[in-house]
């Protein structure tokens, strides 16, 4: 019928197409020219699909440095959570596998980085952050960069114009225990130091900042026996120093102590740390300085009401507890805090930090140009 | 489909004509197919065609200012610029002018950039007053460790010692208003290699800029703290006025450190009230060249572990003021700082 007939002659013209050479050219022609077309659109625009292989840590962290810091170990496998913006907390990890036949389940090997603001009200980090990222063993990135690297933990903060506010937004790195931070590894600590600066630069992209941090220089082609020569030098200098106290009359039983100390006390950073004894033996302790005006931030609460007070002039503000002593003072550098600590000891040996530290405040004061301070310690 | 409007032959009719018509035809369909393809894509990916402009002596492209703006600002503004000849071996000196500005409605700019290119002045007045506006406190010295600094308003680069004009260093300067110093860096090392190219100076390696800001002035009331710029010693009198002080001030390094005390009052306006520096590379202590010499002169060079450096004070300035006296407020700067660099002498010759 009518319909039918339609029907019949819409296939037929179809038919009739199909065959047609026109239609053929027409059509081939229409998608070799679509993907001529598009791959030139994905050239020009950096979209082509081959290019699309995101790196681990929000497309961060290069081979290279998962190489150095997961030598030897097998697949590795990267879980990360959404970016929401500069001063949220995002974290991600990176596993990596055995490579052992029948063991390729388990983890060999593990890099966490966390991207958060570290806390200036409530004092908390002034604890849990410094007692982690500003710990013995920490030495700064150098460079101009605002961090710090050890063989286990690295940290380094974005800088201000690209996160938007006084508070200190950090990338932190954390790769295994800290217990065995005397080992010399520059191979391990060179690659802590480039997986935060890489995931620092994938950030500032992220967030759609300028700039990118140059990476930190490789350790010096020194073998190990160099390096370890080196480093002893370096420590040796370090405890010569009597972290910073030389020359201070210093009691003699705390002496000891100091003279023992000193491993990573590195200058010219965003802190200096010199920690003595272990947390296994009888007796550890630190000094430490933060130089960086933002970070000293984090310690102001615990300066201005931390326990009681240390007294100054109009220079500072501090607080003293038992084994653990802060002061907040001003220099040429902005807000510097100096803290004394300890966490270990005997019961004959707990007077560390109440006579150390005013030796300690008023030494390295003198050394960054703001001195003279003199800070007297609260009566207990 | 359009353009594919060939005469047609018939299915079948192998003629030389009709093979040669229907590859022109195939030809035109790909070119056709091509250019749709594109064109989508291009739209999808919100990307045009870049327009091939450049401003100051083709120092800075459309699309880098672009970049600099934020993706795609410069559809809805015009960028314009005048600028003299190119500096030359022989006429080393330039300047140029670029403002971007809305282009509809307000027509407000949305950037605007005056640079120079030139020897830094003989004459001391504007010396000096060179110094006060391109090393004020609010200046942050530029990353990689170039030998200048910059604020959103100004910006300045030390050329190499083979820029030198009768024993002078010769400066990039840009003054005007950009989002923030990144944006003035970039701008700033983008002309000097322009112009270092111009002026046959340009060295091996030219200077370049990668890494962010990392350190920021800091502004402070004062006197908050009783020692200006966190400075020991540097302590002065009640302030003229009444007024009330700003300081802002920066350190990076043994490179550069600065201290700018400004006033600011309904009465009078804002200005200077104090301004220190000190400049601890060869070139950027070279920018004191020519300004007398000594400590009742503000002025002292030394060296420090090797590095020249300079302590200088604006001499004009908050004079009677200084506790003890103006002269000592000095030596204690430049003692202070000194110490702070480890430089032990006290920054004594």
């Amino acid at each position: 019928m009518t319909v039918q007939g339609t029907g019949a002659d819409v296939r037929t013209r179809l038919r009739r197409l199909l065959r047609h050479r026109t239609t053929w050219a027409l059509t081939a022609a229409t998608l070799v020219g679509a993907v001529l077309g598009a791959g030139l659109v994905g050239w020009r625009t950096g979209t082509l699909p081959w290019s699309q292989e995101l790196r681990p840590c929000w497309d961060s962290l290069s081979d290279e440095t998962l190489d150095t810091l997961m030598a030897g170990a097998g697949r590795r496998e990267a879980e990360e959570q959404k970016l929401l913006g500069p001063g949220w907390t995002a974290r991600c990890r990176v596993l990596a596998y055995s490579r052992e036949e029948h063991r390729q389940d388990d983890v060999a090997a593990r890099l966490d980085i966390t991207v958060r603001t570290l806390d200036t009200l409530s004092g908390r980090d002034a604890h849990a952050w410094s007692a982690e990222f500003l710990s013995t063993g920490l030495t700064p990135l150098g460079g101009g960069l605002r961090g710090m690297a050890s063989r286990s933990r690295a940290w380094l903060a974005l800088p201000q114009q690209c996160v938007d506010g006084e508070d200190p937004v950090v990338v932190e790195a954390r790769m295994g225990n800290q217990d065995k931070e005397d080992l010399i590894s520059p191979e391990r600590r060179y690659g802590m130091a480039r997986a935060v600066v890489e995931t620092a630069n994938g950030l500032l992209g992220a967030y759609g900042c300028t700039g990118r941090h140059r990476l930190p220089r490789p350790p010096r082609d020194l073998d190990e026996d160099a390096q370890e020569e080196r480093e002893k030098k370096r420590d040796g200098a370090a405890r010569a120093a009597l972290c910073g106290l030389a020359g201070a009359p210093v009691p003699q039983e705390h002496g000891t102590w100091l003279r023992r100390a000193a491993r990573n006390w590195v200058d010219g950073g965003p802190a200096r740390v010199c920690g003595m004894g272990h947390p296994h033996a009888d007796f550890e302790a630190r000094l430490v300085t933060v130089v960086d005006p933002e970070l000293s931030l984090v310690f102001r609460a615990e300066a201005l009401g931390g326990g009681p007070e240390i007294s100054d002039s109009e220079l500072g503000r501090g607080a003293f507890t038992t084994g653990r002593a802060v002061f907040m003072t001003r220099c040429q550098t902005g807000d510097v805090v100096f803290l004394a600590e300890q966490t270990h000891g005997k019961d004959s040996d707990w007077t560390f930090v109440r006579d150390v530290f005013p030796l300690y405040v008023a030494a390295e004061a003198d050394r960054l140009g703001c001195g003279p301070q003199k800070v007297t310690m609260p009566k207990t | 489909m359009t353009g594919v409007n060939g005469e047609r032959t018939e299915d079948g009719e192998r003629t030389g004509d009709g093979l040669r018509r229907r590859r022109r035809r195939t030809v035109a369909v790909v070119v056709a197919g091509a250019l749709l393809a594109t064109a989508v894509g291009l739209w999808a990916t919100d990307t045009r065609p870049s327009r091939a402009d450049s401003y100051c002596w083709g120092a800075w492209q459309e699309h880098e200012i672009e970049g600099l703006l934020g993706g795609g600002a410069l559809d809805d503004a015009v960028a314009v610029s005048t600028e003299s000849p190119p500096p030359t071996a022989a006429h080393p000196e330039g300047t140029c002018e670029m403002t971007v500005r809305e282009k509809s409605g307000t027509e407000r700019d949305i950037m605007s950039v005056t640079a120079a290119y030139g020897r830094f002045p003989a004459d001391e007045h504007e010396h000096r007053e060179r110094i006060a506006r391109y090393l004020h406190g609010s200046a942050a010295a530029l990353p990689d460790g170039l030998d200048g600094a910059a604020s959103p308003d100004h910006a300045l680069l030390v050329l190499p010692a083979a820029c030198d004009v009768g024993g002078r260093p010769t400066t990039v300067t840009l003054s005007g208003e950009a989002r923030d110093e990144s944006v003035m860096a970039r701008l700033l090392v983008d002309l000097a290699n322009t112009a270092m190219e111009k002026a046959g100076c340009a060295p091996d390696a030219p200077p370049t800029v990668t890494s962010p800001f990392t350190e920021l002035p800091r502004s402070d009331r004062y006197p908050h703290y009783p020692r200006l710029c966190g400075i020991p010693g540097m302590a002065f009198d009640k302030l003229p006025g009444g007024a009330g002080g700003v300081e802002i001030t920066g350190t990076y390094g043994n490179r550069l450190q600065i201290c700018s005390l400004d006033f600011s009052s309904r009465s009078a306006g804002t200005g200077a009230m104090a301004h220190y520096v000190m400049a601890g590379t060869p070139r950027l202590a070279a920018l004191f060249t020519g300004f007398p010499e000594g400590p009742g002169r503000r002025l002292v060079r030394t060296t420090c572990d090797g590095r020249p450096t300079v302590f200088y004070a604006q001499p004009d300035l908050l004079t009677g003021r200084g506790v003890p006296d103006d002269e000592t407020v000095f030596t204690r700067f430049r003692q202070s700082v000194s110490k702070r660099v480890g430089c032990d002498d006290g920054g004594e010759r």
